[in-house]
């Protein structure tokens, strides 16, 4: 017996960019000898990858936006052919791009199960053997009946995982679908990929979430710019040398060097920078105890009250700490976003964070419609280091375990 | 990206043939991905065996349809009856339009349910890829299910539109003959025309969204191209190839002629162009499809 699952050579996806001309332009391309609009810029999404996944690895795929991770799963999934390359895959395949392919809101819970647990690949007997637990775990036993669109988002989301997890397939692809739900969902959803991971199925997953890499995969791959960065089975390392990246040319600011002028995005992040005391970008680690102040420069290109900006920081192994808005106060006291460049500034409360290194993350979005800037999707990153500084006590010299290291008061009751 | 082996619904009647072991699952299958797949594998193959995904794709095409319309099926019975009403007052009486010696109703009727049938083939057949783009870009399946299963789900408003049509014959005191036999043939040949030409438009559909803009007005036009308001006998010597050269002619013809015995049978010269116009544009069509198939993940 063969134990390669999946064995990829030289895949490459090549994609023309401004060469998405109009339809008028295109008509007159019809009519017209000289082909308009100049030389294609070519891009490449993958270039030349290769790799052998063995039957029963978990691979995680981490890399930054534009990476090519969506891409690789894509082609692997059929769902785009490669410009070059080939791959193989043994055994069979089921792709989750998305929770819920399938789903149509105006049939029934019942219903979307077998549209969609038959679209991503099942039969009907095979549906129907594991319709009972489909929807005990995910909790809509008395929905059944309902059309969907009735659902809310949370149910729909829980239904749609609860079918593709439930798939039985030798070779599962995931793009990201641990990036939704609620977290007791997501803990679940945890579980069972373990679960799938025990029963000797290979499972190939992106991830922003270098935590649950960590936690999942016994192998990470790490693509860059269409290329493979890193592959190998210390996830730990990899994860934390893709999260250092950033770091290493001393990062505590972050300048939007892409021209995205014609694009249609609401805000468009410009700058984001960390200053200490003084008012200089911090270029080296500062200590616990002394107040720094983040900078967001944006570029609101349309007003919108909806309109939230702000950040996430994480640990270095990715754990959230907390998101900032600048939406987290009371409504009278929120700055105001008028239409053009935009500087909003916050303070990094001092005597809160222990030592180590720390990432922020730009966010924004239109609270409660959408994101433009998703948590996880990094579209602009920041870093910055604590050390020392931790407290004037002679007994708290070292750095203890923990997060956070707040300095708490002590009384005697009388 | 086309499987060389086995396609993974065969894997799937593995799977069931013998229930596999939940650990270590033996590979029953291997999938190639290349960047183009040799010539002969058009897919029509994956589709023969995709059958099971293509009654649902059917069934999910045929319950979308009324869900929200409170007449429901409703619409399948009425909308028939009103264009023979308006037909009948405009050509059968204002026009006196002869009717090959069958009350006019009963003529108009019995053509326009075949029409009909074509129509809607055609108009959510050309549409079935554009309007599954989000499925499209998410999952992989044999992608000519999608103009296929468009196509017959038109089958149930046709069986209602037949009942209809049955009871409007009764009402004239008609009954239909044995011919009635050969009605599945005819109603075969509407579904593979509507399908071939399905393939073409779908696929450019996807591409060039003018198309969908053309469908509708070429439908009209061609409508009046094909005996189903008025008969042969009505169009003068020198424009018949017209209507000879028109594959629905003969379809039309035919559906009518097996439920209504007085009605004027197919000729053999129509059949034939049928049979070889169908095979032009299905070959066109599948080869089409599948050049386009290729790059409309990218495109759509």
């Amino acid at each position: 017996m063969n134990d390669i699952a999946i064995h990829a050579t030289g895949l490459t996806k090549q994609y023309r960019v401004g060469a998405r001309r109009q339809y008028a332009q295109r008509l007159s391309d019809l009519f017209s000898r000289r082909r308009g609009g100049g030389p294609d810029r070519e891009f490449r999404a993958l270039d030349d990858v290769s790799f052998e996944i063995a039957h029963g690895e978990i691979v995680g795929i981490i890399g930054g936006n534009g990476a090519g991770k969506s891409t690789l799963l894509k082609v692997l999934s059929r769902v785009v052919r490669p410009s070059a390359g080939s791959a193989e895959l043994h055994g069979r395949l089921a792709s989750l791009l998305e929770v819920g392919t399938g789903f149509h809101p105006e049939l029934t819970g019942r219903e979307n199960i077998y549209m969609s647990g038959i679209i991503l690949g099942m039969t009907r007997t095979e549906v129907a053997r594991r319709f009972d637990e489909i929807i005990a775990f995910a909790g809509v036993e008395r929905f059944l009946d309902t059309p969907i669109k009735w659902y809310s988002s949370g149910m729909q989301t829980r239904l749609g995982f609860a079918v593709a997890a439930h798939l039985e397939a030798e070779i599962l692809l995931i793009d990201e679908v641990l990036a939704v739900g609620d977290a007791e969902f997501q803990k679940r959803c945890l579980g069972k990929m373990k679960e799938v991971a025990v029963g000797g199925r290979t499972v190939l997953f992106v991830t922003h979430e270098m935590n649950s890499a960590q936690t999942l995969c016994n192998r990470a791959i790490w693509l860059e710019n269409g290329r493979v960065r890193a592959d190998g089975n210390d996830v730990r390392h990899i994860t934390l040398e893709y999260l250092a990246r950033g770091a290493d040319h001393g990062c505590a600011e972050w300048v939007n060097k892409s021209d995205a002028s014609n694009d249609g995005a609401l805000v468009i992040p410009r700058a984001m920078r960390l200053f200490d005391e003084r008012g200089q970008v911090v270029k080296k680690p500062f200590a616990n105890n002394v107040e720094a102040t983040l900078e967001v420069e944006i570029e609101v290109r349309e007003v919108d009250p909806a309109l939230v900006v702000g950040y996430g920081l994480y640990t270095e192994g990715g754990q959230p700490l907390w998101h900032s808005y600048q939406t987290d106060e009371a409504s009278d006291r929120w700055p105001v976003l008028e239409k053009g460049l935009v500087r909003l500034r916050s303070t990094l409360p001092a005597r809160l964070l222990n030592e180590g290194r720390y990432r922020i993350e730009y966010i924004c979005g239109l609270h409660n419609r959408m994101w433009l800037a998703e948590p996880g999707a990094n579209v602009a990153s920041i870093h910055f280091e604590i050390q020392g500084g931790l407290s004037e006590s002679p007994f708290w010299m070292q750095a203890r375990c923990g997060v956070l290291a707040p300095v708490i008061p002590w009384r005697r009751d009388h | 990206m086309t499987a060389a082996g086995p396609s993974w619904y065969v894997a799937q009647t593995h799977a069931q043939a013998n229930p596999a072991p939940a650990q270590a699952p033996l590979p029953h299958r291997v999938t190639r991905i290349v960047a183009a797949p040799p010539w002969h594998e058009t897919g029509l193959a994956e589709l023969a065996r995709a059958y099971e995904l293509l009654l649902v794709f059917t069934w999910r095409q045929i319950s979308v349809q009324y869900k929200q319309a409170i007449l429901g099926v409703g619409w399948a019975v009425l909308s028939p009856l009103l264009s023979t009403l308006v037909f009948t007052f405009v050509f059968g009486n204002l026009a006196a339009m002869p009717s090959e010696g069958l009350p006019y109703p009963l003529f108009v009727l019995s053509g326009l349910i075949t029409w009909q049938y074509f129509a809607r083939a055609i108009t959510s057949g050309s549409n079935s890829i554009w309007g599954n783009s989000h499925i499209i870009t998410k999952v992989y399946f044999p992608r000519m299910i999608l103009p296929l299963s468009a196509v017959l789900a038109g089958l149930v408003d046709y069986i209602v539109n037949l009942m209809v049509l049955l009871l409007l014959m009764g009402f004239y005191g008609r009954a239909p003959g044995v011919g009635l036999l050969l009605l599945p043939v005819f109603l075969v040949f509407a579904t593979m025309i509507g399908f071939a030409l399905s393939l073409w438009l779908s696929a450019l559909n996807a591409l060039y969204r003018d198309i969908g803009f053309m469908i509708p007005i070429a439908l009209q036009a061609w409508m009046f191209l094909t005996p189903v308001i008025y008969p042969t006998g009505l169009v003068p010597g020198g424009w018949t190839w017209l209507l000879h050269l028109n594959p629905m002619t003969a379809v039309v013809q035919g559906a009518r002629w097996a439920v209504l015995p007085d009605a004027t049978p197919p000729d053999l010269l129509g059949l034939a162009l049928f049979a070889i116009e169908f095979v032009v544009l299905f070959v066109g069509g599948v080869v089409t499809f599948h050049k386009i198939d290729a790059i409309l993940a990218d495109r759509i």
